[in-house]
């Protein structure tokens, strides 16, 4: 990857900040823009793309030479940041060449907060108001990152956090950016938000002393993420240090906090699913925070706060809940709201037996409710290693009797799982090995085939082979194979396919 | 099977005949011995 030279567009209404970036063979513009007030305190250097310049070739596999010279602390903070981004991910630690020296200006004397209206830099700010906090000057933010909000509703949304910052007394500044549109395709925005968020704030370093970003971890339940305080504090710059600020405080802390100030507790804003001004109250985002808020006592801000009552229902009713939150959230719910703490641990029973389904749609979880049985949503099924057999009834028992097997079909194979290095692995054996065959392998942030899709791809095969290195014969990947007329094979390192041949039934032949 | 069985290619007609008749004995039986855990238990 090469990072250009910035150069600095001014408009009538904006300035911008571009660089040529040259990856994956491609040349792609990547740019930053601020209202035309911040025009002269501009990093016009290449830092504030280097954060995501540096992600993004570690993702890539690819070296990372910067044109500009860079300050000798955030080279050095690239170097660490690769260090952490390989442990996070296992991405590539990339050979990052660059020049140094000193930036131009010393630090302003702000402290600059990345303002979302969320609960993390709501509660960072309220507590910086109290004085227990970082000391904030000045609130930034990156505006037009939401995927869902039309013109319309960016523009309401801006009113309204122009009006906290007005209320509280702050200087507001206000940043756009294409980068993560850039960047999305090649890695998740959890991955990439701190990178995305903190440097595009670094354009206008010359401004912040420091710059801080709100955590939304707490040491309780730390988990690999976008912004993390090992990693947020690489990108900082000989003029400006980054801070991850909030990290000894629980949800349930950060709500209270928030809800002692019931004025700005009014303007929060967490949804983002839907195009809305508020908070639609039935997102999984907006239940989370209306749990945390109630979990609090502070009734009062889910009523100020969100456009409707929070309802059990309603989280009975949810999909995934991609947030790492949930937990931390959850648990801290006591005995005293038993009802509410039910509905989550029904959605997250949901969602992880969901997970399982096999890809051509089979529900391991409803096979068993069809019969008046539970399956737990931590039992393995399939047999041998203590797995629970999947349950056939005496009619599904008939089909699956009279099933003939084809080994006739257009494919002599197919591989149609999740994408482990286990089953890339598989792919690579097959393809050499076994002849024509199909391979579709989903993972958990694209969205996957139907599983209509993946029904006809396994009736075109005579065989289905999958990846384990589990202890036992997966149920859902065998019974999905026999119902549609594949020969189930499941490939596993040798020693544990040894082991589980001895756990089955021995009058069966050798797996 | 084995990686290493994998490896070597395809296995024959008959061997996934083979293994094609034991994953529907896996099914059926197993689940005709649950009928009959069932049954002794009523």
């Amino acid at each position: 990857m090469h990072l250009g030279s910035p150069r600095l567009e001014v408009g009538t209404t904006s300035a911008r900040l571009s660089c040529d970036v040259h990856h994956s063979g491609e040349m792609h513009t990547w740019w930053i823009a601020t209202d035309l007030d911040d025009i002269g305190v501009i990093d016009l250097g290449p830092g504030a793309f280097v954060p995501v310049a540096l992600s993004l070739a570690s993702s890539l596999g690819e070296d990372l030479a910067i044109e500009a010279p860079i300050s000798a602390q955030q080279l050095h903070g690239c170097r660490a940041a690769a260090h952490v981004l390989h442990r996070q991910w296992g991405w590539r630690q990339p050979v990052v060449s660059a020049s140094t020296e000193r930036q131009p200006f010393v630090a302003g004397p702000d402290v600059g907060l990345l303002f979302t209206r969320g609960i993390d830099s709501m509660a960072t700010l309220v507590a910086s108001l109290d004085g227990v906090g970082p000391r904030v000057t000045r609130l930034i933010v990156i505006d037009g990152l939401e995927p869902n909000h039309s013109a319309d509703v960016a523009a309401a949304v801006w009113h309204d956090t122009q009006a906290v910052a007005g209320a509280v007394g702050l200087p507001i500044h206000r940043l756009t950016t294409n980068v993560r549109d850039e960047i999305e395709r090649y890695i998740p925005w959890k991955y990439s938000h701190g990178a995305v968020l903190l440097g595009s704030a670094l354009a206008l370093g010359p401004l912040f002393d420091e710059i801080v970003i709100s955590s939304s971890n707490s040491v309780r339940y730390p988990r690999a993420n976008g912004s993390a305080p090992d990693l947020d504090a690489c990108w900082s710059t000989d003029r400006t240090t980054i801070t991850h600020w909030g990290v000894s405080m629980s949800r349930s802390d950060k709500a209270a906090l928030v809800a002692t100030r019931p004025q700005l507790a009014a303007q929060l804003k967490v949804c983002w699913e839907s195009n809305r001004r508020g908070n639609c109250g039935t997102c999984s985002k907006c239940l989370l925070a209306m749990t945390a808020f109630t979990v609090a006592g502070a009734h009062s801000v889910v009523e100020t706060a969100f456009d409707g009552p929070l309802s059990c229902e309603a989280i009975r009713r949810l999909g995934p809940v991609p947030s790492f939150v949930r937990e931390e959230v959850i648990e801290a719910i006591g005995d005293d709201q038993s009802d509410l703490r039910d509905a989550w641990r029904d959605c997250l029973s949901r969602e992880r037996n969901h997970q399982r389904r096999g890809l051509a749609g089979l529900d391991p979880a409803e096979r068993f409710a069809a019969v008046g049985m539970t399956l737990q949503p931590d039992e393995a099924v399939g047999w041998g290693g203590g797995a629970r057999a999947i349950y056939a009834g005496s009619a599904n028992r008939q089909v699956v009797c009279d099933a003939p097997a084809h080994l006739d079909r257009p494919l002599r194979w197919c591989l149609a799982a999740r994408a482990t290095p286990g089953s890339a692995q598989l792919a690579t054996v097959l393809t050499q090995h076994w002849g024509h065959g199909g391979v579709m392998l989903t993972d958990d942030v694209t969205p996957g085939p139907p599983p209509a899709a993946v029904g006809r791809l396994l009736q075109q095969a005579d065989v289905r082979c999958w990846w384990s290195d589990h202890d036992h014969l997966d149920g859902i990947c065998l019974l999905e194979a026999i119902e549609h007329g594949c020969v189930p094979v499941q490939v596993m390192p040798d020693d544990l396919a040894e082991t589980l041949r001895a756990a089955l039934p021995r009058q069966r032949p050798a797996w | 099977m084995g990686l290493h069985e994998a490896s070597a290619g395809r296995p024959q007609p008959t061997r996934l005949l083979e293994l094609w008749s034991a994953a529907r004995q896996l099914i059926v039986a197993g689940s005709m011995q649950r009928d009959a855990m069932l049954s002794a238990t009523r």
